[in-house]
């Protein structure tokens, strides 16, 4: 029995070695926009990328917003990025100082009245750190008041509110790679459940996250099952869409607006949001990223993210 | 003394019949009913319990009282987290027993990543009810483990773990099986890009397992 068990094992052992999958920038596929050609925002229309046959239509969710602007009404579609453009963000750029740990994989919560969403995050590249031609760009993560302050001192937005953890425009590319990201963090919280080995933070950094921003999500995802666990742990809560079923023209959409969601998403929100912003800086919706959750446009931040190596 | 070994060799055919193992020194006496001889020595005891009874004198295998020292079980339950996972264990007395278990991650829940670690733990169980390996038991264990994920970046995950649980083990013919319940204390370290945290945490630590008594 046991050299019968060890034969096992060895099998196991050869058949892992042989099974390496592509990384996930690799298996990227660009998200099609073909369903909402024919369709136009109003000014009801929610924003996202709603999966089909889910309790929100594409005429009612798409990766487009209207805006007013300069008196007119405008709209702004979300743009469709390439593996070449995922790739060009992990490897011509490199961020000059890597964003701090969390220590012990704590972190308290922010102070209730400190804004969080307050002005902008922005890459600054730094010439004087550069290692000639063909090498990463290194950049620093600096808050501005505004874009224009940003843009006079020679910076690009990123996304708004303050920088943080999940910043770096490596973590940008992992955001776009995975535009449903809450389901494999998800899964990785109940790989966290099962296993014993804190495999839930390597999980998620597995995804290509760097480790602060993996911590960041991993503090969220557990925060959210301690606060959330008896409304997400209900039957079939897993596989229930995020969004749920939605009226798209009411009066007038509330910011945040949790009767959007499904209740444990809600929960979620409640208790982990102010968290996971604070740590992690940057959400796909302070970024202008489609998610299958449609969210109202009032939310979502107006950002294409385009970032060429100056002189290159 | 003859209707005494007629009604014992009764006994012992419907034992067989119902597919219950018995000593083999019980087979039915090729000389029952006849008169036994003058010189015909007594025959010999029945062979005892492979272990010495301390206070079950059967030699019955089942459950609550088997006869085996030793379980190797296949830990089912965390198949789910990727993980082969094996466990010796052997009883040292009725009371007590040994274990050992090592496991080796196939793969992981994201299925996206190549991903090789392995583990062990060693650890000592107190029987409650019945005697070991079978019966109600209390164990405690400590082990380590590591782990290399590489996907889209390297990820190395390494640590040491301790944790006590409640559990039973059956054995009904040869098949075993457990089940368990309780918490266990990790603390490690995880490597990403060239940065690096400690992260510890306590966890339910849940057990379900199938193999073969010995």
């Amino acid at each position: 029995m046991p050299r019968c068990s060890t034969t096992v094992l060895v099998l196991v052992f050869a058949a892992c070695g042989g099974c390496k999958t592509e990384s996930p920038l690799e298996e990227y596929e660009r998200p099609s926009y073909q369903r909402f050609e024919e369709l136009e925002a109003g000014r009801h229309t929610l924003f996202g990328l709603p999966p089909e046959n889910g309790p929100i239509t594409e005429a009612c969710c798409m990766p487009t917003c209207t805006y007013f602007e300069d008196g007119q009404l405008r709209t702004w579609t979300a743009p469709q990025y390439t593996v070449e453009d995922l790739q060009a963000l992990r490897d011509d750029w490199e961020l000059a100082e890597p964003w701090p740990v969390f220590e012990e994989n704590e972190l308290a919560p922010p102070p209730a009245d400190v804004p969080i969403e307050q002005g902008v995050c922005a890459v600054l590249p730094r010439f004087d750190l550069k290692n000639g031609e063909g090498s990463p760009m290194p950049y620093d993560l600096v808050d501005y008041e505004t874009r224009n302050e940003a843009e006079q001192e020679g910076a690009m937005v990123t996304h708004s509110g303050k920088c943080g953890a999940c910043s770096s425009l490596r973590n940008l590319a992992v955001y776009i790679a995975n535009p449903n990201l809450t389901e494999p963090v998800r899964r990785c919280g109940i790989t966290g459940l099962i296993d014993r080995d804190l495999s839930r933070l390597a999980c998620i950094a597995s995804l290509g996250f760097d480790l602060p921003c993996a911590q960041a999500w991993d503090i969220n995802t557990r925060n959210t099952q301690k606060e959330c666990l008896r409304v997400c742990g209900e039957p079939g809560a897993r596989k229930r869409p995020g969004n749920k079923p939605y009226d798209c023209n009411p009066e007038g959409f509330v910011p945040d607006d949790i009767n959007l969601v499904n209740s444990c998403l809600a929960c979620d929100e409640e208790y982990s949001l102010r968290l996971f912003r604070d740590a992690a800086g940057r959400s796909r919706r302070n970024s202008g990223l489609p998610s299958p959750i449609c969210r109202t446009c009032i939310d979502v931040r107006r950002i294409e993210h385009r970032y060429p190596v100056p002189g290159r | 003394m003859i209707e005494a070994r007629k009604l014992r060799a009764g006994a012992v055919v419907a034992l067989v019949t119902l597919g219950v193992a018995v000593p083999a020194s019980a087979d039915p006496d090729p000389v029952a009913g006849k008169e036994k001889p003058a010189n015909c020595e007594e025959p010999p005891p029945e062979p005892a319990c492979k272990r010495e009874c301390t206070y079950r004198c059967t030699c019955r295998r089942g459950i609550f009282a088997t006869d085996y020292k030793n379980v190797l079980l296949i830990i089912a339950g965390s198949t789910f987290a990727g993980r082969i996972e094996l466990e010796y264990e052997r009883a040292l007395h009725d009371r007590i027993s040994v274990l050992g278990g090592f496991y080796a991650v196939a793969f992981d829940s994201l299925g996206n990543d190549t991903l090789v670690g392995f583990g062990g733990l060693a650890g000592a169980r107190v029987n409650l009810v019945g005697r070991a390996p079978e019966g109600i038991w209390f164990a405690w264990q400590v082990g380590g483990f590591r782990r290399n994920s590489r996907g889209s970046q390297d990820v190395v995950l390494r640590g040491m773990q301790t944790g006590g649980m409640f559990g039973w083990t059956g054995v009904w013919k040869r098949f075993a099986f457990t089940l368990g319940a309780g918490f266990a204390y990790t603390s490690g370290r995880i490597e990403v890009l060239e940065q690096s945290v400690r992260d510890r945490e306590w966890n339910p630590w849940l057990r379900l397992g199938l193999g073969v008594a010995f």
